[in-house]
């Protein structure tokens, strides 16, 4: 159907006719079109109904909000989306003035999830960065009714028989759901059975410390099989405030420094069991170190969390490697001269833990949070809104890739259900039954049974 | 052909010209013997000139109007017979060129005649009620509030091919929304080269010209998020002499809301709405 105009010369006006990379982008403007037919259809029946116009201005949409009465190059259409048109030339960022929501409300930037941290709720103008592909076109989506109802696809516009306010739009996509968190149940069973057998250690005189933090550590972790959650997107299981994300944080870091004091604690106790030549000094210093990085990525979490800032999370990861790295250092340490159990699951830890995070997660999120705007999303800090949607934002789901798929399950499992195991294997090794154990060892010479493992020849330079 | 697009989910528009008559046509001399053609402002003595040798009916007038109605309802029967609803008023404006203001009936009409694009409309509207049982979508080049209650869309005309341009389809369209015309729209790319119109420098739809393509892509971007109605790839490319056709339209059964619009302006008066936010934001 391509033009023709009298004359014959033609008009080259189909979209095939545009060059790259101007075909690409018209292509998928159209295609968005096309994708909120359903949604255009219904503000055509508000048009009809109510009189309300396609195209607002701000002030139509948020007539409290005074300063959205000034702004007059931007609009909404429709009460979904509101749109700053790109008028310019070789425009490739422009500041927008998102309008105040109500609570139960945020703004989401519709090509780029990130820019904007979840919950944002405007009253601020951000600052929008965007290729030819791309125009500042934001999303306003209702936190209220997804306890209810299941989480959608972001960017579906197709929630027939929704209405236009009060929709119900999930913060993750969804796709396959996933029962994982629902079993994670059983781990809090698990937990709790561990609870159980630590009561029954008996401590010496050092056993003080593995065993409170492995204690705390496994409470923790059957909390957390109950009500799991996730940080990022504020997805829960259970629609109760156990499962806020502020309750969690703040149970979360009682158990990691816990987990990384006991982890210093053996390192720097296994160093001084070595012989005098033997024994490393610099591991006392990596043990000091490790409880520093640990407090440090809970400083940075709760900033993350309670200044909107999910990018920051790459910081408190690379401290967690950091952790890592100076236990398995200081445990290769000590197993080099002294082979043993404690020592020997720190380095199994470190030489599956460390691969994945330097070589993919820490990349991963590196890539992923490195948007045009940096790492710190543009909004500006807010710490009561933070605190309060870390302490009220939940949205119960189920689907799989809100929890992160499968590495997320495995994640939980395994920090969850599994680790607990180790903590409290680590608790046991410092109990007066195995420290009898060992006692008897020396004697009879026979083998292991909790911690350290002897290795015939060097078991006289155990203290 | 028709068939073809319906099953496609495209409707076919066609644009006839009912408030026109040709000086060549059998009825011309009757017509203005018996007034009901409008006349030039700034004189009596012959027939407001409308495209080529034609002469523009005086919508106001009971005969006029009569006569009109009777062309729409015949050429409504014919053409919906074979599956075509939808007009295209091209040129419905009353000035025919600047300067050159419209009498109607009643005498001159500075004041009303912007009305004729309300009037117009309406006249199709009811011409066709009866015809059309799935209501008609009307494309027209002026409008005036109410025109929705017809399915009548307005487009901005032909604007240049400028970013200044662009920018004034933005506020055109929220001021035309606002004051309750729902149905506005505008040409994707504009349609008028132009090495600098009056509205700045265009880009003559060069469409090997990146900075054109920049602006379409652009301007599609935008009119993705503000034409409710209907929107047209209007522009011509540049070997394009006379940008005259519209050639492409983009989604053209982007629903109308056709039988919601019908019933529209008998239940919603959107300028009310207005005057309410108007004082809020006086207040503010």
């Amino acid at each position: 159907m391509a033009c023709q105009v009298s004359g014959g010369s033609g008009s080259y006006n189909e979209v095939w006719h545009f060059k790259e990379p101007f075909r690409a982008a018209i292509i998928k403007v159209m295609r968005l079109r096309e994708r909120m037919r359903p949604y255009v259809d219904r503000i055509y029946e508000e048009a009809s109904s109510d009189g309300h116009p396609l195209m607002r201005m701000l002030a139509y949409e948020f007539p409290d909000d005074a300063e959205a009465a000034g702004v007059e190059d931007e609009y909404c259409f429709g009460s979904k989306y509101l749109l700053k048109p790109v008028t310019a030339a070789n425009a490739s960022a422009l500041p927008v003035y998102l309008p105040r929501l109500a609570a139960g409300e945020e703004w989401r930037y519709y090509f780029n999830h990130s820019l904007l941290a979840t919950g944002f709720r405007g009253g601020k103008t951000v600052q929008v960065a965007f290729a030819l592909d791309e125009f500042p076109l934001f999303e306003r989506i209702s936190t209220h009714h997804t306890a209810r109802a299941p989480l959608r696809r972001l960017k579906s516009d197709d929630d027939e028989g929704g209405k236009i306010k009060g929709h119900a739009y999930g913060a993750v996509a969804g796709g396959a759901t996933t029962v994982v968190p629902s079993l994670l149940i059983l781990g809090t069973l698990s937990n709790l059975y561990l609870l159980q057998l630590s009561r029954g250690i008996q401590l010496r005189d050092k056993g003080q410390l593995p065993l409170w933090t492995a204690q705390l550590f496994i409470a923790v972790s059957a909390f957390r099989c109950a009500f799991p959650n996730r940080y990022r997107g504020s997805v829960v299981l259970r629609d109760s405030w156990l499962s806020s994300i502020f309750l969690t944080r703040a149970l979360a870091t009682v158990s990691e420094v816990s987990w990384i004091s006991q982890l210093a604690f053996v390192a720097s106790d296994l160093n001084s069991k070595l012989a005098a030549r033997e024994q490393a000094a610099w591991i006392d210093g990596a043990a000091v170190l490790m409880v520093l990085l640990v407090v440090m990525s809970q400083a940075t979490v709760w900033f993350a969390v309670l200044l909107d800032q999910p990018n920051v999370m790459f910081y408190e990861e690379a401290y967690w490697a950091g952790i890592f790295v100076l236990n398995t250092l200081a445990n290769g340490h000590v197993y080099r001269h002294q082979p043993q159990t404690l020592a020997w699951i720190s380095l199994c830890f470190g030489a599956v833990y460390l691969p994945w995070q330097l070589g993919l997660h820490l990349p991963a999120m590196r890539t992923a949070s490195a948007g045009k705007t940096g790492i710190l999303s543009a909004v500006p800090f807010e710490f009561a809104a933070g605190l309060r949607r870390a302490l009220t934002l939940r949205r119960p789901s189920t689907a799989a890739a809100a929890w992160g798929g499968t590495v997320g399950a495995l994640w939980m499992i395994c920090y969850w259900v599994v680790m607990p195991f180790w903590l409290l294997f680590v608790a046991q090794s410092y109990s007066s039954e195995a420290s009898s154990a060992r006692a008897t060892l020396k004697n009879d010479d026979e083998g292991p049974i909790f911690g350290t493992k002897m290795v015939p020849g060097l078991e006289p330079s155990l203290g | 052909m028709i068939r073809n697009a319906t099953e496609a989910g495209v409707e076919i528009m066609v644009s006839p010209y009912f408030n026109f008559i040709s000086a060549n046509a059998t009825g011309y001399a009757q017509a203005l013997a018996d007034g009901v053609l409008a006349t030039s402002g700034d004189s009596e003595s012959g027939p407001a000139q409308g495209i080529g040798q034609t002469a523009m009916y005086d919508v106001f007038t009971p005969a006029a109007r009569a006569r009109m109605m009777k062309s729409v309802v015949s050429a409504a029967g014919s053409y919906g017979a074979v599956g075509v609803h939808n007009w295209w008023l091209d040129c419905q404006e009353p000035c025919q060129s600047p300067g050159m203001s419209t009498a109607i009936w009643g005498g001159k009409a500075a004041m009303p005649h912007a009305a004729v694009g309300a009037a117009y409309p309406h006249l199709l509207a009811e011409a066709t009620r009866g015809a059309m049982t799935n209501g008609t979508v009307m494309l027209g080049r002026s409008a005036w509030a109410g025109t929705q209650r017809f399915g009548a869309a307005v487009w901005s005309g032909d604007t240049d091919s400028s970013w200044l341009a662009l920018r004034q389809q933005v506020r055109a369209g929220l001021n035309a929304q606002m004051s309750g015309i729902t149905y506005w729209t505008s040409d994707i790319g504009g349609y008028a080269g132009g090495g600098g119109g009056p509205q700045g420098k265009g880009f003559d739809h060069n469409i090997h010209s990146k900075a054109f393509l920049q602006l379409l892509t652009r301007w599609f971007q935008v009119c993705c998020w503000l034409c409710g109605a209907v929107r047209a790839l209007h522009a011509c490319a540049v070997a394009c002499a006379d940008c005259s056709s519209i050639v492409w339209r983009v989604l053209p059964s982007v629903p109308v809301a056709r039988p919601q619009a019908a019933d529209a302006a008998a239940r919603g008066l959107p300028g009310l709405r207005r005057f309410r936010i108007v004082q809020r934001s006086l207040a503010l």
